[in-house]
């Protein structure tokens, strides 16, 4: 089985430090890391790797982004491969997802293609669902989980608020990792060294038989970047004639600003009545019949 | 007619997902300043009881896209069905919920379309002049952007869930509805769901989790979290605790909550026996309802509490057990009425289930 994993090198967000009024990231303390969703990806091909089966690595990105190739091979990846228009500052998931296609239909298709499911950086999440639309795969996104079965994938899927699917996926496919627990193995000192002295190849549009007109995507402007402004939250605050308590009725009524403080005190049988009452007002537990 | 603000909404056991209402109540909000309507489309099996809802929070027209083959997710079961409703609707935004589900096709028709689609969106809105406009979070939310677009230009945003918050619905605001029922062959979609689980409070990631019951360092030892994991499970509750308490090895090392441990933000944080100490209190700011219990009335988080109580816990949780067990035989006894279930699905009852709108029953898929 031949394995893929698109891998992003992105600014580790603990040393994100945004200027509050400009919302400029001040480059100079901005430390690079591998995407952890990505890396979560590498593990999990690399695990899943049998005999005779390779793992390669492929990212988009100027040659500052090799150290991200270079750490996978430490970790055990086969091959590397870097894609990049030299024309470009920055790309777009379009782009990005487009020339990732290509290399991958150059190169040989892969029988997995494996991506994390968001990065870290501008974070589209859109990556994954482009590739599967230029390869023409089925895509299959938030896998926490995987097996292979019968030429399937059969897959743990996160949901919201920690609901789960399982599901199947034929092969090929293209598989958007969320793995949370899940690390890159470490290195070897020697694996180290050894990929620090590996040549990455390098791939630029003509090689890849593009032409720029190929990646002119309909043009969207961000206009500002700022440090984050919570906007405020629609709460649904519950009709406090349903209450059985009266005093449930004050809380409620002191409920309607957006966070009340109501502090009780009295015999643990009186406050374990008002806590379920507060519950059932806030719908935590049914209301009494 | 003026081209309408479209949403695709998703469905979870059978009900639609708050993320799904989010989208429509932003979607109002876009169809006001435009003039013009917001139009629900709603893929799915035997769905359409759902129509009323989506109308009591904004819809103005409902198509139900309706097919067996729908009952669970498939992106390319999705593709198939949504694609011609939607390619129809002439949409100017198109609203969808930033989910696993839709990050796996909507971008696909994004592509194909040559529509440009935003995601992680917290807020979407027409300019006094006239052009889209959208915010995103990007840098792990460290950063917001402002993305704008030439004016008219169709727009497809994935909105974040659990920013914009679900609103007072309006019963009895009517909507046109459409059902349709596409040709659609299960045997082409690549990909499937064969069915869907609900979390196990008991391994559920704090971060994930709609409830915590936090202990601290007022709990005395692991009896008293002992103690409190009952009251987690009466509650269907995931069990955290401060730092301190993880430190003593009463609580697994990674079920502590703070800067150094996990950020959580359940719609349900009891706490009991804890201070409120700054790096705890900074893990659960994103909390939506807290109840803290502690003898001590200074303490910082009886005042950060929706609901403080000055009490001894090892007083007052025996007794909110016992009462809650009893209220939860007395549901059994005489089961709340609740909305006919949607989804062709078994369920096996759980006896903790009971007593929460959106119960922990296993629910699967038909063969
Ligand atoms: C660098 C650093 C990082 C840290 N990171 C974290 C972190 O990520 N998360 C974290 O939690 N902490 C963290 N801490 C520790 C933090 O400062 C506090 O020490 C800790 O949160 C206090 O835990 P506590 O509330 O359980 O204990 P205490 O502060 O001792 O509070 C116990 C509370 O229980 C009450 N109490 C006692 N008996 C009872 C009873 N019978 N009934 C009811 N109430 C009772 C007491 O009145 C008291 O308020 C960090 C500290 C440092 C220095």
């Amino acid at each position: 089985m031949r394995l893929a994993v698109c891998l992003s090198l992105v600014p580790d967000p603990a040393t994100i430090d945004v200027d509050p009024l400009t919302g400029e990231i001040d480059a100079d303390r901005t430390l690079y890391i591998m995407d952890p969703a990505d890396a979560a990806a590498l593990e999990l091909a690399l695990r899943l790797r049998g005999e005779g089966d390779t793992v390669i690595a492929l990212t988009v990105g100027p040659a500052a982004a090799e150290p991200v190739l270079r750490e996978a091979l430490a970790a055990g990846a086969d091959g590397a491969l870097r894609l990049w228009d030299e024309s470009r500052s920055a790309t777009k998931p379009a782009v990005t997802s487009l020339l990732l296609a290509t290399a991958l239909r150059n190169e040989g298709l892969p029988d997995l293609v494996f991506c994390g499911w968001r990065s870290l950086a501008r974070g589209s999440g859109k990556i994954p669902a482009l590739l599967g639309e230029y390869l023409d795969w089925p895509v299959v996104t938030d896998i926490a989980r995987l097996e292979i079965q019968a030429a399937r994938v059969h897959f743990h899927r996160r949901l919201a608020r920690g609901d789960r699917s399982e599901g199947e996926v034929t092969m090929p496919a293209v598989l958007a990792i969320a793995a949370d627990g899940v690390r890159l193995r470490y290195a070897s000192l020697p694996q180290l060294m050894q990929a620090c002295r590996t040549a990455i190849p390098m791939r630029d549009l003509p090689d890849l038989g593009l032409s720029p007109l190929d990646l002119s995507f309909p043009a969207s402007t961000v206009h500002a970047v700022t440090p984050p402004r919570p906007r405020p939250r629609t709460i649904f605050i519950p009709d406090s004639s349903l209450s059985p308590h009266e005093r449930i009725g004050q809380i409620l009524s002191a409920g309607a600003a957006p966070k009340s403080n109501t502090v009780l005190e009295g015999s643990p049988d009186e406050v374990a009545d008002a806590i379920i009452a507060f519950l059932q007002a806030r719908g935590f537990l049914e209301q009494p019949a | 007619m003026a081209a309408p603000v479209v949403v695709v909404a998703e469905t979870i056991y059978g009900g639609l997902t708050p993320a799904s209402l989010e989208c429509v109540e932003e979607a109002r909000d876009v169809a006001e300043s435009l003039a013009t309507a917001v139009h629900v489309i709603l893929p799915g099996h035997q769905t359409a009881a759902l129509a009323d809802e989506l109308a009591a929070h904004g819809a103005d027209r409902v198509t139900v896209i309706e097919h067996q083959a729908l009952a669970q997710f498939s992106a390319d079961g999705w593709l198939a069905a949504v694609a011609p409703v939607l390619k129809e609707t002439r949409a100017v935004f198109t609203l969808a919920p930033d989910s696993g589900y839709g990050r796996s096709w909507l971008p696909r028709l994004s592509a194909r379309w040559r529509i440009p689609l935003a995601s992680a969106c917290i807020r979407v809105k027409v300019t006094d002049e006239g052009y889209p406009e959208v915010f995103r979070v990007s840098h792990d939310g460290k950063l917001h952007e402002r993305q704008i677009w030439a004016r008219g230009t169709a727009v497809m945003v994935m909105l974040w869930p659990g920013v914009r918050g679900v609103g007072p619905a309006l019963p009895g605001r009517p909507a046109s509805v459409t059902v349709v029922e596409p040709e659609l062959d299960p045997a082409t979609f690549r990909d499937r769901t064969l069915r869907t689980v609900p979390p196990d409070p008991h391994d559920v990631d704090l971060t994930e989790a709609e409830r915590i019951v936090s202990g601290g360092l007022g709990v005395g030892g692991p009896e008293g979290m002992a103690l409190l994991q009952q009251l987690a499970d009466e509650l269907e509750a995931a069990l955290g605790g401060t730092r301190v308490v993880a430190d003593r090895g009463w609580l697994a090392a990674d079920r502590f909550i703070g800067t150094t441990g996990k950020i959580v933000a359940p719609k349900l944080y009891l706490a009991l026996g804890v201070s409120g100490a700054g790096q705890h209190v900074a893990g659960i700011t994103g909390s939506e309802t807290v109840i803290a219990v502690n003898t001590d009335r200074t303490a910082p988080l009886l005042k950060l509490a929706d609901l403080g109580v000055v009490g001894d816990l090892h007083a007052v949780v025996p007794v909110l057990i016992r009462k809650l067990r009893t209220l939860r035989q007395a549901a059994q006894a005489a089961p709340a009425v609740r909305p006919a279930l949607l989804d062709p699905v078994i369920r096996t009852p759980v006896a903790a289930a009971a007593g929460r709108p959106r119960d922990a029953s296993a629910r699967e898929a038909l063969p």
